[in-house]
């Protein structure tokens, strides 16, 4: 029944509705048949969830998503591909203790640098935009206020280059008759959480993400220590380590801030090194979390009552 | 269709709506509090500011000159302790620099690089707080989290700050002679028995030493933890940590805690969210 | 407008001549009124389901094996699998309508704690075991909680979810499911080495990734649809290879549909802060 002609002029017509911004084909007719009269909603809400959502005044309204896979650029050292200095991407620098040289003078003689993944930072900020966008076109098109638990799936494809996989999913909701918002909100926070964030008095925003990718390509000096058997600091991956920490958090706040928000509850941080082949470390920072705007300062309507469990 | 009032959801779509409310009235935030701990520390008066972190990578090798004693190995002692003081003093310049009067939900954490030998980072992270209404300069740190220090605060006490000691000590490998000896017998090895002891007495006495001159009256979820990070199953740091608290002005508050039956299997309870 | 429509049901249990005998001597043994029950509920369950005025009938289940081996072509573009597609399916609507078959033996007015397991054997090779299991139960003031059919109800929720679902106002209708097997394309690796110094969206695989999600939904949709449903609660979607190698991917939603309940409301939950844990 299928004609492989039909399905492959589909594909691209798919690919090419992408590319304009817009939602595949699949995407369109699965919201179409969302907003069917008496079709029934769907949602990944968990029964509690459901009645959270409920108490809080809302309706599931159907499961929404977003996807994008992304090739990332060239991940490896700067210094191997491009040569010291070509995209001026070192934020700190350790000269050879013993005054030699410039940039691998010798083997044993060269400087220290940490340099930041730029690229790789924004390919991440961007394929999140471009999954964030389709899951807010969705919602949109389902009249949502909103979509609560929000799960994130970031992976790397097997086998397809530097491919990087991101896909949001979650449960569009909706208040009947509520105002109408140009952007649904996002959070990664459950219908539960959901439910407890609006009585305390906040409301959530968009889904941030901050992240810090630093790679530290170690001088002699910093060499010579790691071989030692002095216990001491060793200043470079100390600083290139916090400066991959920094730079993570200070995005998420910048994110915060474009949001137009007052802060980020739930923020999952992970923290990963990995080995680079040219002998050095690169350090990721990535931390996710809801950022949410306070609409009300009044305490909760009732102050939580202190349980002892019956086993 | 009509539907129900619901004062709460419409402010809140209101906000949204209109960039109204009470938005943007504090610092802007990051804060790795679950919204449980988020909404609790609002109820006690404490804003989140921001997640702080300080950390450091050292050194940790060894050389052991004595294979056949148990002893403490007073090096690693003091670099352990050493890196675990730095993370955390550059964690509170942290805290200090966004106006922090305290840290909760703190962690103290030793990542160890699988692919370089004898390399640890020191990790200290936590969301840091303050109270609006209250001036203080002091900052407490505390790896309670919100709702324990909610409890906390609720039953009249305060915290005043974390307290921690370490000792390494080096296990003897039992010699031949010993192990034959004993092998038919049970009996208690003595010698081992009182190296663990030792090391870990020796670990919460640095840790109750901290607390003199601070003004704390007692130290609250305190652990031991042990670990042998890179060294080999010979070498064991025993870690105390916890929390020290003093009785606040109020005075000790009764709690009065309802009994509930929970028909859960899971351990969380049917109002508590699996966001933690 | 979908693609292509659901497979067809099955008319399975015709295939068998019904169930196993050992499988209707153990289900006598359950009927009539002060009879024995099984199941695997927990004792908080248990409790939930009594309170919630049914009584546990039996432990039921439905087994199905299917070949369900890839039959590889040539595989330069990302297309769905069709022929597993409809295998995955119908295995396991047969499964499921063996256990509702067991359940209606036992007059249950719904099964609950249903779990749909796939198991593989090294016996057989591309050869895989469809397990449906779940607990009967009947409503004990004799109301009516069957489908609109005359069938049991199926869902896959606890007796704990089972029990804060009747008191939101809502009851199980059935179990829903949609599945799609996708081939990812191995081509494209030129594609994907070119210009490589640069950050750039994989139209093609961000496509077919896309499409397979919203297939498998938009089936499930439609399962829930057919039944009248008022909306899906507890939709789990899982992405498997199963024994195809990573380049095709089975897309797996499974909810429960639920309808209004007239007249109930939701209490409102009570704060509370646990001293003991």
């Amino acid at each position: 029944m299928a004609d492989p002609s039909a399905a492959a002029q589909r594909q691209l017509e798919s690919i090419a509705a992408l590319e304009r911004g817009e939602l595949p084909l699949a995407a369109r007719d699965r919201i179409d048949q969302l907003r069917g009269p008496d079709a029934p909603w769907t949602s990944d809400l968990s029964v509690a969830e459901l009645a959270a959502v409920r108490h809080a005044g809302f309706e599931p309204v159907g499961m929404v998503m977003g996807s994008s896979v992304f090739r990332i650029a060239a991940q490896w050292g700067y210094s191997t591909v491009f040569g010291v200095g070509a995209t001026g991407g070192a934020i700190q620098t350790y000269a050879c203790p013993h005054g030699y040289g410039y940039y691998r003078a010798g083997p044993d003689h060269r400087y220290g640098y940490n340099w930041e993944h730029t690229a790789y930072e924004q390919g991440v900020v961007d394929a999140r935009d471009l999954a964030l966008a389709r899951i807010t076109q969705e919602a949109r098109d389902l009249d949502a206020h909103g979509v609560v638990g929000v799960r994130l799936v970031r992976r790397h494809l097997e086998g397809v280059g530097n491919a990087l996989e991101f896909t949001v999913i979650g449960t569009a909701i909706r208040r009947a008759g509520g105002p109408h918002l140009d952007r649904p909100f996002m959070s990664h926070l459950d219908g539960v959480a959901f439910s407890k964030l609006i009585h305390g008095g906040y409301v959530p925003v968009w889904l941030v993400i901050g992240i810090g990718a630093v790679e530290i390509d170690p001088g002699c000096g910093t060499e010579w220590l790691l071989r030692s058997w002095s216990n001491v600091r060793i200043d470079q991956v100390s600083d290139g380590i916090e400066a991959a920490r920094l730079l993570g958090i200070s995005r998420l706040e910048a994110e915060i801030a474009a949001a137009d928000a007052d802060g980020a509850v739930g923020v999952d941080v992970d923290f990963a090194t990995h080995e680079v082949s040219n002998g050095g470390i690169l350090v990721e920072l990535v931390s996710v979390g809801t950022a949410v705007c306070r609409y009300a300062r009044d305490p909760l309507d009732e102050v939580p009552l202190p349980i002892m469990r019956l086993r | 269709m009509t539907v129900a009032a619901h004062p709460r959801a419409d402010a809140a779509l209101h906000c949204l709506a209109t960039g109204g409310g009470e938005r943007h009235q504090g610092r802007r935030f990051s804060s790795d509090l679950s919204v449980d701990e988020a909404v609790l520390l609002k109820e006690i008066g404490y804003e989140p500011l921001g997640l702080v972190v300080g950390s450091g990578v050292y050194h940790i090798g060894y050389q052991v000159q004595s294979w056949g004693s148990n002893q403490e190995m007073a090096g690693l002692t003091e670099v352990m302790y050493a890196a675990r003081t730095d993370a955390v003093r550059r964690m509170e310049r942290h805290a200090h620099s966004i106006g922090g009067q305290g840290v909760v939900g703190m962690k103290l954490d030793v990542r160890l690089d699988r692919g370089r030998e004898n390399l640890a980072e020191f990790v200290a992270i936590g969301t840091a707080v303050a109270n609006p209404t209250v001036r203080s300069t002091r900052l407490w740190l505390s790896d309670l989290s919100g709702q324990d220090l909610y409890l906390l605060i609720r039953a009249g006490y305060e915290p005043i700050g974390l307290a921690f000691g370490a000792c390494v000590y080096h296990i003897a490998h039992q010699g031949l002679s010993t192990w034959l000896g004993q092998a038919t017998q049970n009996v208690e090895l003595g010698n081992y028995t009182s190296a663990l002891y030792e090391a870990r007495e020796l670990a919460m006495t640095r840790m109750q030493d901290e607390t003199r001159g601070t003004g704390a009256q007692g130290i609250v979820a305190m652990r031991i933890e042990q670990a042998s990070h890179i060294w080999g199953s010979h070498i064991i740091e025993f870690l105390a940590i916890g929390t020290t608290v003093a009785v606040a002005q109020s005075g000790h508050q009764t709690l009065d805690p309802t009994m509930v039956l929970p028909l859960n299997d899971a351990d969380i309870a049917l109002t508590d969210g699996p966001t933690h | 407008m979908s693609q292509l429509p659901p497979p067809p049901p099955p008319q399975a249990p015709a295939e068998l001549e019904g169930l196993p005998k050992d499988a209707l001597r153990r289900l006598s043994e359950l009927q009539g009124k002060d009879a024995l029950f099984t199941s695997d509920l927990s004792v908080n369950e248990f409790l939930l389901i009594k309170e919630a005025g049914f009584h546990p009938r039996g432990l039921v289940v439905g087994s199905s094996i299917y070949h369900i081996g890839l039959t590889t072509k040539s595989w330069s573009s990302s297309q769905e699998v069709q022929s597993l597609t409809q295998a995955m399916y119908a295995a396991r609507e047969l499964a499921m309508t063996r256990m509702e078959e067991e359940a209606t033996v036992l007059d249950a007015d719904g099964v609950v704690g249903v779990r749909l397991d796939v198991g593989f054997y090294e016996w057989g090779r591309g050869t895989a075991e469809f397990l449906a299991i779940g607990t009967a139960v009947s409503a004990e003031d004799g109301g009516n909680w069957k489908t609109p059919e005359g069938k049991p109800f199926t869902s896959d929720l606890s007796g704990q979810d089972f029990w804060t679902l009747l008191q939101s106002g809502h009851a199980p209708l059935g179990l829903v499911l949609g599945t799609c097997v996708y081939h990812v394309a191995h081509q494209g690796m030129f594609q994907a080495m070119g210009n490589i110094g640069a950050n750039k969206e994989m139209g093609n695989f961000t496509q077919a990734l896309y499409e397979a999600r919203e297939l498998a939904m938009e089936r499930m949709q439609d399962e829930a649809l057919k039944l009248k449903a008022e909306g899906i609660v507890g939709v789990q979607i899982q992405e498997k290879s199963h024994v195809w190698g990573s380049h095709t991917i089975e897309f797996f939603a499974m909810g429960t549909a639920v309808r209004k309940l007239p007249d109930r409301t939701i209490e409102t939950p009570k704060l509370v802060l646990s001293l003991d844990r």
